[in-house]
């Protein structure tokens, strides 16, 4: 295993992007985003298991106001469902079903690798990542959703089962808080994990830089999906990440695994651009397959901004 | 055929390796730089590795390219083809152009004066340079002349007032012009080429001073547009190397001249009635010819004689000249008519007096044998007319026009008096001091002017008064007649001034007995002192008795006539001492040239109050007359010759002027067409400094549009994926 690069500079900055002082999601966020989040709500595109009702549709038939369908009244059936409209045209007896309303589960994934340590701009990917799973959260448990987190590096490093309640929340992003990069990534290997540990269906948000092997990567992922959950994948990357704008020659050495590399990156960006771009289309075209929903986030933008934006989106398409 | 006008620039060549140094300053300092993964970084490094290699090389061949070629630039190189000249645009250029000013450039070829053909060449160079080129002009005479001292563009001015130029009458030395002119590049040359242009004739002459020491080029300059002279020599080391050197050689490639060189009157005095020897040295260069030469005097032909002078040497021609009037005679001695026709006349005067005015001092008896000598025609026909005076008359006004002054037991005289003899004697008089018992040995030494001071006045006794007289000096003027009539020379002595030892300028003419100074001499000033050991009469010697007195005594007048007659010509020169030349002439005086006008008289005051008078300008070769106030007609005062230095036509082979000058870029040309030919094949030479910048200029824009293509060629990976403020990736453009 490679020894573990210390960047005490990237941990410094980052830690100027939380609030001073203060502890759970307001260590996050600060009283303006809460606000413009609070009127948002995450909504699950499929049908998701709940333990309590709620606002999101169930596979569970219920005692919601809206219909779901007939079925042949049987033994222990309440005879006060029989439908007798029906009964008069058919002279069968069917009982009217309607559909059950329930409460969603939100389990957030939240990479805490070596590589969710660089940040180009002041902020680390992992800084943003963490303000995006505390915004999120914030949305979920306002909506009285429910919402859980798992941590993971080479390994899963914590596990909170989902509440819906603030102070849940504020106890988990508490934890978060002291919670730093390390270690390298298996991103795969812990999906599986998770995936399997989760067994009703829910909201799964993976939030990571993906720095791993796609192809197992996206294996994980179809796991999710064998399991019915919806699945949301927030690709977060540094925008020199993404482009290689960098004006001068570096020894670039690896966070997570040490190797270094001195290259121009004026010179090979147009390549590298290429190869992170197939990088991209892969996970991008494999996540539509799979009807996962793929977004790629910059980590130089505000958390509120882009979750507003996301969540708009969502609530359209659905 | 490539030169450099600044090879000094091609060190700059070696910034070449600044952009290999910065290379690899840049490599050694490269910042670490953490990053989230290098798994991109590593695949499209090993996919562009060939790509950046070639775009590196090509930049730094763009920037090899430029350093190069800004050094080039600078340095100016030439190319000197055909091709390259009439391709690229002409280079500014700076010309010098120094002008033979000898008179032996008014040698006539083919009805031709080569100086209008120099004249002509130097204005075809002028009006052939471009807009963009400078010139100076430069005369080379005796002393350096600037027609142009500054590097000028006015071509038409300098046309014009080339072919006004006058030029006096002098030879030439091309080397103070040459080092004038390169001083004239050094001081206001802005231009990267020169051009220096002498245009000579075929005359060795001017050349010799390009071997000349130091002291005679500094002699030559002083006065001239190179000023503050400082020790000059010609150093071809000096001559830039961007300056290239035409000499061109006008005229016959081996002239042919004859001329009168000089002339000897004999004897220098004429009196009147009295025939006179002349004798005129004639030169000739080029081959053996015969030559009629006729004497003209008073414009009326005397005698006309027919010499061969010997190829490149010299012939002397005798001339008798028959007896003549009282007067000044103008007189020339013509030679035919040859090409160059500068010296073909040579001006002298023929001073014929009527006597020899000769002054006696001393009492009667003292004096009786001196008078009766010299009023008595001692042989050489010349009419003496000598006076007495005692030694209380001697004044100004009596040594006025005398000629010789014999001191006969009179050497007592007063300071003023004293004072007076020498400044007679300064100004070309001849002083004869005889003894006597009235002088003692003492007053001999107030004089500061005599060639020997006497320590005693001995008595010889009876046995040893005979002695034997020696001609020491025969060559002497005083003894020419003497020594060839062969008279027995001894005499009784009975008692005879003693010298311990004559001066350090003087010399013993006569010795008696054992070289015992009897007759010493010494020169002072124009004039002459002699000393003799005995006295004028009979008491101390029987001396005034013996046969050869009375010729020694005619023969001292004819010498104090000749040593105070003058020179019968002068050379032509800037400015001539009347006191010198002509003491009769004054401040107020009129002095006219041949040519009629009048020549200017300048006074100056020396340290010692005196007053000095010249004649300005006297170039004009010919017959000069004087006119003083008062008088009724004007007379021949002067005869004025150019200096025949340049007579002497040595040859100069063009072959010789590269071992002369020294000079690598150095082109000879013989006649003007030549020239223009090899002016035409050296200016198709262009620099390519402005179009190697031109270039650079090119390769530098070439260099930051290509270094940004590579940096700007890549459009964002962000800019191409669309990426939706939600996240969403629209679609991927490719």
């Amino acid at each position: 295993m490679a020894k573990k690069p210390k960047f005490k500079a990237e941990n410094a900055a980052a830690k100027k992007t939380r609030a001073p002082g203060e502890e759970g999601i307001k260590a996050f966020l600060n009283a303006e985003q809460l606000h413009k989040l609070s009127r948002l709500l995450l909504q699950s595109r499929y049908v998701v298991e709940g333990n309590l009702a709620g606002a999101h549709r169930s596979p569970l038939k219920g005692a919601s106001s809206e219909f779901a369908d007939h079925k042949a009244y049987g033994v222990g059936d309440d005879p006060k469902h029989i439908d007798w409209k029906v009964f008069g045209r058919t002279d069968r007896y069917y009982i009217k079903r309607y559909e059950d309303e329930t409460n969603l589960r939100v389990y957030l994934i939240l990479d805490r690798s070596n590589s969710m340590a660089y940040g180009s701009a002041g902020v680390r990917k992992y800084d943003f990542a963490c303000q995006l799973a505390a915004a999120l959260g914030y949305v979920t448990v306002k909506a009285r959703d429910s919402v859980g987190l798992f941590l993971y590096s080479d390994k899963l490093d914590m596990q909170i089962e989902p509440r819906n309640s603030l102070n849940h929340l504020h106890n988990t992003l508490k934890r978060l808080q002291d919670v730093e990069t390390a270690s390298t990534t298996k991103t795969a290997d812990t999906l599986h994990q998770i995936a399997e540990s989760i067994h009703k269906r829910a909201l799964v948000v993976l939030i990571s830089d993906l720095l791993d092997d796609e192809r197992e990567i996206i294996q994980a992922l179809a796991h999710f999906r064998k399991h019915m959950h919806d699945v949301i994948v927030l690709h977060v990357l540094d925008p020199v990440e993404i482009d290689l704008s960098l004006k001068q020659g570096f020894e670039f050495e690896d966070m997570e695994t040490g190797e270094k590399l001195t290259v121009d990156p004026r010179g090979i960006a147009r390549e590298y651009q290429q190869e992170l771009d197939k990088f991209l289309e892969y996970y991008r075209i494999s996540c539509e397959a799979m009807k996962v929903d793929y977004r790629l986030v910059k980590s130089d933008q505000p958390v509120d901004t882009y979750v507003r934006a996301y969540l708009e989106e969502r609530r359209r398409l659905r | 055929m490539i030169s450099f006008l600044n090879p000094v620039f091609l060190w700059a060549l070696a910034a070449l390796s600044i952009p290999l140094i910065l290379h690899f300053i840049q490599s050694s300092r490269t910042e670490r730089l953490p990053f989230s993964t290098v798994r991109f970084l590593k695949i499209a490094s090993k996919r562009s590795s060939r790509r950046i290699k070639m775009e590196n090389f090509l930049l730094m061949l763009l920037r090899f390219l430029l350093l190069a070629l800004l050094a080039l630039a600078f340095a100016m190189p030439i190319v000197r083809t055909k091709k390259f000249g009439n391709l690229l645009s002409g280079t500014a250029r700076d010309v010098a152009i120094v002008i033979d000013g000898s008179y032996s450039m008014n040698y006539e070829v083919t009805q031709q004066v080569v100086w209008n053909q120099a004249v002509e060449l130097a204005t075809t160079i002028i009006e052939g340079l471009g807009d963009n080129d400078k010139f100076c002009v430069y005369l080379a005479g005796d002393q350096v002349t600037a027609v142009y001292e500054q590097m000028t563009d006015k071509k038409e001015e300098a046309v014009a007032r080339l072919k006004a130029l006058s030029r006096p009458p002098c030879s030439s030395r091309l080397a103070p012009a040459v080092m004038a002119a390169l001083d004239a590049f050094e001081r206001d040359s802005r231009r990267g080429e020169r051009e220096l242009h002498v245009i000579s004739d075929f005359q060795a002459l001017p050349w010799e001073s390009f071997r000349a020491g130091a002291a005679e080029l500094d002699g030559a300059a002083s006065g001239s547009a190179r000023s503050g002279a400082q020790a000059m020599m010609w150093d071809p080391a000096e001559v830039s190397d961007n300056t290239t050197c035409f000499v061109t050689l006008l005229g016959a490639p081996e002239p042919e001249n004859t001329a009168v060189t000089d002339i000897e009157l004999k004897p220098p005095l004429i009196t009147a009635g009295m025939p006179c020897q002349i004798t005129a040295r004639v030169l000739r260069s080029g081959q053996e010819a015969e030559t009629a030469v006729s004497l003209v005097v008073d414009d009326a032909e005397v005698v006309r004689r027919s010499v061969t002078p010997g190829e490149g040497g010299t012939d002397q021609i005798q001339f008798v000249l028959p007896a003549l009037n009282g007067g000044v005679h103008a007189a020339k001695i013509e030679t035919a008519q040859d090409s160059l026709k500068d010296d073909d006349v040579f001006y002298f005067l023929i001073r014929v007096r009527e006597h020899l005015p000769v002054l006696c001092v001393g009492d009667q008896g003292g004096t009786v044998f001196l008078k009766t000598a010299l009023d008595a025609n001692g042989g050489s026909g010349a009419a003496i007319n000598a006076g007495l005076i005692t030694p209380e008359e001697l004044s100004d006004e009596k040594l006025r026009g005398c000629s010789c002054v014999f001191l006969c037991n009179s050497v007592d005289l007063s300071g003023q008096q004293i004072k007076l003899v020498e400044k007679f004697v300064a100004a070309g008089g001849l002083l004869v001091v005889m003894p006597g018992d009235r002088s003692a040995v003492e007053d001999y030494a107030l004089w500061s002017i005599l060639p020997a001071e006497p320590t005693a006045v001995v008595e010889l006794p009876v046995a040893r008064r005979k002695r034997l007289l020696t001609w020491d000096k025969p060559q002497h003027p005083v003894l020419w007649e003497i020594a060839e009539k062969g008279i027995n020379p001894s005499l009784v002595v009975k008692r005879q001034l003693r010298f311990e030892e004559i001066g350090e300028n003087s010399e013993t003419i006569i010795s008696i007995g054992a070289g015992e100074p009897f007759l010493v001499a010494r020169e002072h000033g124009r004039g002459a002192v002699l000393l003799c050991a005995v006295a004028a009469d009979r008491t101390w010697s029987d001396f005034p008795l013996s046969p050869y007195f009375l010729p020694l005594m005619h023969q001292l007048c004819q010498y104090a006539a000749s040593i105070g007659a003058g020179h019968p010509y002068l050379w032509a020169d800037a400015s001539i001492s009347l006191a010198e030349h002509l003491p009769e002439a004054g401040r107020d005086s009129e002095i006219v040239s041949p040519e009629g006008k009048p020549v200017v008289i300048r006074t100056s005051v020396a340290e010692s109050g005196e007053v000095l008078t010249y004649a300005e300008g006297v170039w004009t070769p010919g017959h000069y007359t004087l006119r003083n106030p008062g008088d009724t007609a004007a007379q021949n005062a002067l005869a004025v010759n150019m200096p025949r230095r340049e007579s002497e036509l040595t040859a100069l082979k063009a072959q010789d002027i590269p071992e002369i000058l020294g000079i690598a870029a150095l082109h000879v040309a013989v006649g003007r067409d030549d020239l223009l030919k090899k002016i035409e094949d050296f200016r198709i030479g262009r620099s390519l400094g402005e179009t190697l910048l031109w270039l650079a200029l090119l390769v530098a824009v070439a260099e930051v549009f290509y270094s940004n293509s590579l940096l700007r060629k890549n459009r964002r990976l962000t800019d191409k994926l669309k990426v939706a403020p939600s996240g969403r990736v629209k679609e991927k453009q490719v």
